[in-house]
């Protein structure tokens, strides 16, 4: 995958003078103190470093039947942290040709397809995932990571389609087998979107093929004051005598509530809930806590009005009581111009999923401070 | 002959009063002015505050009495496109390809975090389903005669508990607004800067509205192109199309 990686980097940006006389590009720059507290067995750790990232984005205009996207980021870890790569690192986070025939639409490139609903836990992503922890609370979308795919959707109404992916091996030395299959149907019945899918990939263990996975899921959106979304999905397994136990691990249900309260008369309050349960998973506290039965995700956001922004979010594991606790303020000064700090802190003890003693790669206590100008 | 005078004469003192209009019947005759079978327009939105200016321009179309889809075309937020529909709002944020359904309180937002709500982009106003309305006299508004109006809401479900509207005795354009709270405190003002006339309608062309509460900060909502007798393709109001 790197070497392929590379060399579409490379051609990608051998072809930006190109693409500048094309589209119109979008520079989105961000430059962040971050200070951060390691609470360790020793000596306690503090860190303060430069984190600079920038994205260009080159969007083709939105006129006729074909259009695209590519969006390159950069960002540069600084040497203090030792992670033993490259501190320059240069990414493709999106690079697609979208194409609209009568009556379908193909996509393919590399993108992302939005499978369910959730901003933090979603049992329906079943291409990119939506289950883990490893997140960055401090990004406004939760979910972003792309892959290489092919996608085609054909619409049965103006609310309603059926979409086929196909999404190759990321190595080189790719086996077919190692292709993912993916396909949904995405409609409305009365006031609820109901979708229904699922996805197909090979099993194996190292290069051994061990069997086919088939995993189903459905998930459904409505209202009843909040607004409501669920979603199921499980990994059906072949040879027949793993079902029960693929079933078991795989089980995945997630669900949230998502409610707006306008305060005075620009300000808005918006508060989100998210849960994902693993109906055979650990419901009690212990050493392995990479699939408690339970994980919750509360959201408050404050609007006061078009300059500010307020929020806290948060990832609780109720099993061990523990969690990771982010709160932030965003001030958008100027055109595209705008502040942004936030403190995050782990609460829990050692070996819980969240601990304040710190882990590799995950302080005690971090606080970002910093400015991001889109242009 | 002298009893046919008479008989007209009486009619006319008689019908006399039903010849003046209501308060709800202005109020019936502003909304029927702001509303269109189809439309398309360009414009911008620009808020000035001590800091400068921060402009958002969007493209929106609208059909009938649900049916909106709005896309901004400004750097910060291009191909972000907002389509409501009858209970509906489906958000499409194209970097992330995250298509988003709500319902409920959503639907009365504001767009961009100014005073124009996705309701406003609608096709049908209907103030007297939420407010109620008193006619409290005539003024002059930069020499145009404009009736004045008192609206109450009848609800909470709406932004402002209390509106004065200064509505044009001829166009039955509102060039004046202010909007309080139950309390009668101030808020917020609108005035009509600029007008344009659109197939026999004067309809605003620069608006701005000040916050009561906020000094040296305003916001401009400017319509550079607005067109009512467009065909809408009805293809635009669909997930396909927002989400190209």
């Amino acid at each position: 995958m790197k070497r392929f990686g590379l060399f579409f980097t490379l051609a990608i940006m051998a072809s930006i003078g190109v693409l500048f006389a094309a589209a119109t590009p979008v520079v989105d720059l961000q430059l962040y103190h971050v200070f951060s507290f390691a609470d360790t067995d020793s000596d306690p750790e503090f860190i303060h470093l430069m984190s600079p990232r920038a994205s260009v984005s080159f969007k083709s205009p939105n006129e006729g039947n074909v259009r695209g996207d590519l969006a390159l980021s950069f960002s540069y870890q600084d040497s203090q942290l030792d992670i033993g790569e490259d501190p320059v690192s240069v990414a493709v986070d999106r690079a697609y040709l979208r194409v609209r025939f009568p009556n379908f639409r193909l996509t393919a490139g590399k993108t992302r397809v939005g499978w369910g609903d959730g901003v933090l836990f979603n049992a329906a992503d079943l291409l990119f995932g939506s289950s883990d922890t490893a997140v960055d609370l401090t990004n406004q979308e939760l979910r972003t990571s792309t892959k290489w795919l092919t996608s085609v959707t054909v619409p049965f109404g103006p609310f309603s389609f059926v979409e086929a992916v196909v999404i190759p091996p990321e190595e080189l030395d790719f086996h077919p087998r190692d292709t993912v299959l993916g396909g949904r149907i995405y409609t409305t019945v009365g006031s609820l979107k109901v979708e229904f899918g699922g996805a197909y990939r090979a099993d194996s263990v190292g290069s051994v093929d061990t069997g086919k996975v088939v995993s189903p899921y459905v998930s459904l959106q409505g209202n009843f004051g909040p607004d409501w979304y669920a979603a199921s999905s499980v990994n059906v397994a072949y040879p027949a005598s793993e079902i029960a136990e693929e079933l078991e691990e795989s089980w995945l249900v997630s669900g949230g509530l998502f409610h707006m309260i306008s305060v005075g008369w620009q300000g808005t309050l918006t508060l989100r809930l998210e849960a994902l349960v693993r109906p055979f998973g650990a419901w009690s506290a212990q050493a392995s806590n990479d699939a408690y039965g339970i994980l919750l995700y509360p959201e408050v956001a404050y609007v006061p009005n078009e300059s500010w922004n307020f929020s806290l979010r948060s990832i609780v594991s109720p099993i061990d009581l523990s969690a990771s606790i982010t709160t932030g303020a965003t001030w958008n000064v100027m055109q595209g111009l705008s502040f942004h700090g936030y403190a995050t802190a782990f609460m829990g003890e050692q070996g819980d999923l969240f601990s304040w003693k710190a882990n590799p790669g995950s302080p005690s206590l971090g606080v970002m401070v910093g400015a991001a100008w889109v242009f | 002959m002298s009893k046919l005078i008479t008989l007209l004469l009486l009619s006319c003192v008689i019908l006399m009063p039903l010849g003046a209009m209501s308060a709800e019947d202005i109020v019936r005759a502003m909304d029927e002015v702001e509303t269109f079978e189809h439309s398309y327009s360009e414009g911008e939105i620009v808020t000035t505050d001590r800091f400068g200016q921060k402009r958002s321009t969007f493209k929106a179309w609208s059909q009938g009495q649900y049916d909106s889809l709005i896309e901004f075309t400004s750097v910060a937020e291009r191909g972000q496109k907002v389509l409501r529909t009858s209970g509906e709002l489906y958000l499409f944020y194209p970097d992330a390809e995250e298509l988003i359904r709500l319902q409920g309180a959503a639907l009365r937002q504001s767009m961009l975090g100014s005073d124009i709500s996705y309701e406003d982009m609608t096709g049908e106003r209907n103030t007297l389903a939420n407010y109620t309305a008193k006619l409290l006299g005539t003024e002059q508004i930069d020499g145009r005669e404009c009736h004045v109006l008192e609206l109450t809401a009848k609800t909470r479900t709406v932004a402002y508990p209390m509106q004065k509207l200064w509505v044009d005795t001829e166009t039955f354009m509102v060039w004046k607004g202010e909007f309080s709270t139950q309390s009668g405190r101030l808020l917020k003002e609108m005035m009509v800067q600029e007008t344009m006339e659109v197939e026999g309608r004067t309809l605003p062309k620069v608006s701005t509205i000040s916050d009561a509460m906020k000094r040296n900060s305003s916001t401009e909502m400017r319509i550079h192109h607005l067109d009512i007798s467009v065909a809408v393709d009805p293809a635009i109001f669909t997930l396909q199309n927002l989400t190209w």
